[in-house]
């Protein structure tokens, strides 16, 4: 076990080989991509796997094959180092050797409405509780690629609508029942036709096309759609033990649900803490944690985090600042871990909305000069500490279709000056509006720095700051002018159809529209409907340079996610761009 | 008596009607909360099935009055985000509240009464000194940079106790003294300046001059000086259980304020008005209780009640 005995910054590896198909994860469900903070993505993955499909036995949904079972965790490095190891020796398949550490503490901001029915989870603050208790069908690997878990593949009928899961044998619910079809069918229906469906508004979308499922035989289930549809596999529900819901019903399900995940519900206290104890039964010896008992406990003000690791009382403290990171360097005990390109902060071009009233950002050079006028390479180092950098696009990197050769636009005001006096918009005044967000850390202080850029290229721009509440419902329902700035959680963004959806490019997204591009919408209608991972992820190609050539948002800022481990945890490893706790597969306690 | 009370029960009652109301009006004003409760990508129908489920669909009015009714019979709603009572989302919350405003200003009246006798009876020495700048200190510094000098010094320097959270009394040390700070100073101000007030009367004269002790004095000033007192004691009790917001942030403490925050947020329309008529409700029980204590401490309030006139 490494002893932290100087601080390091260490970065995600990158390379790290994916993890045995059904042997970690998460899961991703539809509604916790949905409601809080957009729409989750993961689909695209599954949706190819299911184009081409006919009988996928283990592989990575979307097309990726996954590697010889190698379980992995990202060892903390020895002082001095300054990347992540790769393998965590303690991992292995045979298992992990019990820590002397029992209890781990992980710190974070909130976790919003703090459902602990992972079927109720909305939002993305709400994962950690999610991946805390459920195991999925298919779940994400450590580089985002989702993998068969609880199934051990599908076949998806030539109509598309049925899609037959085989499951895995040996799988123990927490209440000590078997893990089987009909768990999966319960968890179905529960959201579909049961007597609570209609409040599962944040699963409408899954509701529109899924039907039912029918048991097929003890590991085998068959999931019905009314209509294709190529995001099922990472929206399915997790299964719940069917005899403990049908006892207890759904509301006291809901207060204490049962699933087959790591861990083990216990209790929650609201606003303070949610805890778990070891699934000892756990099917996954190498996903099972070494510590008995893990704590969620929700520590709003990042310093008494800070306070928390630095004493002891939090083993792990999520959602840093930068120069909050920069100054735990003289820690000895603390090392602080680097989750790179997990938001993206844009300047959306917001004016583009309204097709029938002019304005100058309605010309793509005016848009050009605004993201060449703006120092980004200075503003990540001052600002964010390092702990952000430039993007070449406004594409995200995990997003299919990203596009490595696109070049960032250079910060280049004299060349933005020129632009704006041949677009006679010399003197151009304008908007911007801002708020405050979790996801892009310092967002007033991002934009306050975009306007004292632009204001050396001669354009006036006037701050709006809007309370998170009242700009997000603004934004969305066209109550903005000029320029608007607005976060994207990459994570979300791993399917290119999300991007646009989500992100407000896509003028058909169906209660946020925005550009009203019709070569833009023309591009998201095929890639909505293409199941060929390979030919999605062309034409995601197609639309991230087009994205860049017309800058509707422009690309401001990626910034990392900054967590601070203590020194009971030996080995950290996390999901790329992944900003939320957990899970906790790839955490070694001392 | 009966009268007296009687009517401060009526005044409370409107009271609570009108923050009911006021708070009815300002939340709705707002904004519509199905806004913040709908994915990026929910269609018409997605939105308009969770306004049906919140009772959102209605008009304001009918709201309103279903507001009012529930609100009668001590229900104060579902909250939309918890999707829970929120009765039983304020009753989980507020004894935490409780418990540290009673801590709080238990610290508060002891030490800022304490110190501000001290300081009366010894006016102009270094103890004086020493209260008032502990009094100017108390009322100056941010409950939240307070909060985090104690914690850098206590918890993480000495390890004396834990940076936050809730637990045993140790846990309760720090938020109290922070949420403490500030009626301590401003009790030990008033209590200075009351009792010098009172010192400087003939009737205290008098006692000196018979020779009564020190102690004895000292409970006899009080109680003349302790009208205002009680009346500022009163009012910071009240707000150390409506204003504990930022210290149960930085404290990490799960009380009424974190949920009020986060309820105002997220638009959580029925959870703020609940907290802030529960806080409301403690405010006039609060007060109320202090009107009644006046005619305990001065004679001369009982008399008026009873109608007799009081010298001037």
């Amino acid at each position: 076990m490494d002893e932290f005995d100087a601080p390091t910054v260490y970065h995600h590896d990158e390379s790290m080989p994916p993890i045995e198909p059904g042997t970690f994860g998460f899961a991703v469900s539809r509604r916790s991509l949905l409601a809080g903070g957009g729409a989750l993505a993961l689909s695209a993955f599954l949706a190819a796997c299911g184009s081409s499909s006919k009988s996928t036995t283990p592989t990575t949904a979307g097309g990726a094959t996954t590697a010889p079972p190698t379980s992995a965790a990202n060892a903390i490095p020895a002082a001095g180092s300054s990347t992540t190891a790769g393998n965590a020796t303690t991992t292995t398949a045979a298992g992990r050797v019990d820590a002397k550490t029992e209890t781990i503490a992980i710190g974070v901001a909130s976790l919003q409405e703090a459902y602990v029915d992972p079927q109720w989870a909305t939002g993305g603050l709400i994962f950690p509780l999610m991946w805390a208790i459920s195991d999925f069908l298919y779940m994400q690997n450590q580089e985002g690629k989702f993998v068969p878990t609880l199934a051990t593949g599908y076949t998806l009928s030539d109509d598309k609508l049925k899609w037959t899961f085989k499951l895995r044998s040996g799988v123990k619910m927490h209440d000590g029942s078997t893990f089987s079809a009909k768990d999966v069918k319960t968890a179905v229906d529960r959201v579909v036709s049961g007597p609570n469906a209609k409040d599962f508004t944040h699963l409408n979308n899954f509701k529109t096309y899924v039907t039912g499922a029918n048991v097929i035989d003890d590991l085998t289930v068959e999931v019905v759609t009314g209509k294709p549809f190529s995001t099922l596999v990472v929206d399915m529900a997790p299964p719940i033990a069917t005899d403990y819901y049908t006892k207890v019903g759904d509301a006291a399900f809901k207060a204490k649900p049962v699933c087959s995940g790591a861990w083990k519900f216990v209790s929650q206290e609201l606003n303070a803490n949610v805890k778990y104890e070891r699934h000892e039964d756990y099917w996954d010896p190498t996903r099972k944690p070494n510590f008995k008992k893990l704590v969620y406990a929700i520590v709003p003000d990042e310093s008494a985090r800070v306070a928390g690791i630095k004493t002891g009382t939090l083993d792990i403290a999520y959602g840093l600042t930068g120069s909050t990171a920069d100054g735990l360097k003289s820690e000895a005990n603390v090392k602080i871990v680097e989750i790179k390109e997990t938001g993206l902060a844009y300047c959306m071009m917001y004016d583009n909305v309204y097709p029938d009233q002019p304005s100058p950002l309605k010309d793509v050079n005016v848009r050009k000069a605004l993201l060449m006028a703006i120092d980004r390479d200075a503003i990540g180092k001052a600002l964010y500490k390092g702990f952000a950098v430039t993007p070449s696009s406004a594409t995200p990197k995990i997003t299919p279709g990203y596009n490595p050769a696109t070049k960032a636009v250079p910060f280049d005001p004299e060349g933005a000056k020129k632009l704006l006096a041949a677009a006679g918009q010399a003197d151009l005044t304008l908007t911007l509006n801002t708020y405050t967000t979790t996801t892009i850390p310092d967002m007033v202080k991002l934009t306050e720095a975009i306007v004292s850029y632009w204001s050396q290229v001669g354009v006036k721009a006037t701050i709006n700051n809007v309370e998170a509440a009242t700009y997000l419902p603004s934004f969305r329902n066209k109550q903005l002018k000029g320029a608007a700035m607005i976060a994207g959680p990459t994570f979300f963004y791993l399917e290119p159809s999300r991007l646009s959806a989500t992100s407000f490019f896509w003028s058909k997204a169906p209660y946020t529209p925005i550009v009203g591009d019709t070569k833009l919408d023309a591009l998201v209608d095929q890639i909505n409907v293409e199941t060929d991972f390979d030919k999605r992820t062309a034409l995601g190609r197609q639309q991230a340079d087009y994205l860049d050539e017309q800058l509707y948002g422009l690309p401001i800022i990626t910034t990392s996610s900054l967590v601070a481990v203590g020194p009971n945890v030996t080995a950290f490893g996390f999901i790329k761009s992944n900003p939320y706790a957990g899970p906790t597969s790839w955490i070694i306690a001392k | 008596m009966v009268r007296y009370v009687l009517a401060r029960l009526g005044q409370s009652i409107l009271v609570l009607f009108v923050v009911a109301t006021v708070v009815f009006g300002l939340s709705r004003a707002s904004g519509n909360a199905v806004d913040l409760f709908i994915p990026q990508d929910a269609t018409a129908e997605t939105k308009a099935q969770v306004e049906k489920n919140l009772g959102l669909d209605k008009s304001i009015p009918q709201q309103y009055v279903a507001y009012l009714k529930n609100l009668a019979q001590g229900d104060l709603g579902q909250s939309f985000a918890y999707r829970r009572d929120v009765n039983g989302l304020v009753r989980t919350a507020l004894p935490n509240t409780i418990e540290l405003g009673v801590c709080a200003f238990a610290f508060g009246a002891i030490f800022g009464v304490g110190i501000g006798v001290l300081s009366a009876m010894r006016q102009g020495s270094w103890l004086d000194s020493v209260g008032k700048g502990l009094a100017l200190v108390g009322q100056s510094v941010p409950s939240f940079f307070l909060g985090m000098i104690l914690v850098i010094v206590f918890a993480v320097s000495f390890r004396l106790f834990p940076p936050f959270g809730q637990g045993g009394f140790s846990h309760l040390v720090l938020p109290a003294i922070t949420l403490g700070a500030f009626p301590l100073a401003s009790l030990s101000r008033l209590t200075r300046s009351a009792v010098i007030e009172v010192l400087r009367k003939d009737h205290t004269l008098f006692e000196r001059a018979k020779g009564v002790s020190g102690a004895r004095l000292v409970v006899h000033t009080l109680r003349n000086a302790s009208l205002p007192i009680v009346t500022l004691a009163g009012i910071q009790l009240g707000g150390l259980f409506s204003g504990a917001v930022i210290v149960e942030t930085v404290f990490a403490w799960p009380g009424v304020g974190r949920l009020a925050i986060q309820a105002i947020s997220l638009r959580d329309y029925n959870v703020v008005q609940g907290v802030v008529l529960v806080n409301t409700a403690i405010f006039v029980v609060l007060l109320f209780l202090v009107d009644v204590s006046y005619g305990l401490l001065d004679p001369r309030v009982r008399r008026q009640g009873r109608g007799v006139a009081t010298a001037s």
